[in-house]
């Protein structure tokens, strides 16, 4: 399957949601991909650099990419 | 000055050449710029696949019709000239496309009329700009 599990997006959701109002303050307009097993976090300016941290620390691992403040990641 | 190649087809899109990096091969595609579009590259699945990408797990993503979608997400490098990149890369329909995220490093500039599309790679605007500036100095 090449999309995330439901109960992974769930749980990282979850964790952002508990997130929130820290990261909202601290790094507005910023991505933040969140490991749902762990549930470490990484954020960074540029999406593409908060996920290659991610990736770096848990290889083979789905991560939940969001823009913090925003209702998505990206838009068309 | 710029050696990336880039112009605008025949169906009016915007194209770059971009050289896409995976685990397998490199290839080389004429993706479209999307200024709509806020991440950095769109790839439909067979080419994800079939270069070699990681895949790193989902993003939510808002459509152009206001819809919301849980979108596939992989990690690639994208050249664009002689500059490489990561690209957060979503995995959908059929068409190559790069977004704003990947041109953040670029000038960008084009003629709908004369069908011209020019990208510089930034950093080398600024050292020609520099060096327009001390060659005027130094001519007084």
């Amino acid at each position: 399957m090449v999309n995330m599990s439901p109960i992974q997006i769930q749980l990282a959701k979850e964790e952002y949601e508990r997130l929130r109002p820290t990261v909202e303050k601290k790094y507005p307009n910023q991505f933040i991909a969140i490991d749902p097993i762990s549930k470490e976090y990484f954020v960074d300016p540029v999406s593409a650099v908060a996920l290659r941290k991610a990736a770096d620390r848990f290889p083979g691992r789905d991560f939940y990419t969001v823009k913090i403040g925003a209702e998505t990641a990206f838009s068309f | 000055m710029s050696n990336i190649i880039a112009g605008i087809d025949s169906q009016n899109n915007v194209r770059v050449e971009v050289e896409i990096q995976g685990l397998y091969k490199s290839t080389p595609y004429g993706a479209v710029i999307d200024t709509g579009f806020s991440g950095g590259l769109v790839l439909p699945l067979v080419t994800a696949v079939d270069i070699g990408l990681t895949k790193v797990g989902a993003s939510t993503v808002t459509l152009a019709d206001g819809s919301v979608q849980i979108v596939p997400t992989f990690l690639s490098k994208v050249k664009i000239g002689s500059l490489t990149q990561d690209a957060t890369t979503l995995i959908m329909g059929s068409e190559v496309l790069v977004g704003m995220e990947l041109l953040t490093n670029f000038r960008f500039c084009m003629s709908p009329l004369t069908g011209e599309v020019i990208i510089d790679e930034w950093e080398a605007v600024k050292k020609l700009n520099q060096l327009t500036e001390s060659l005027k100095r130094l001519s007084g």
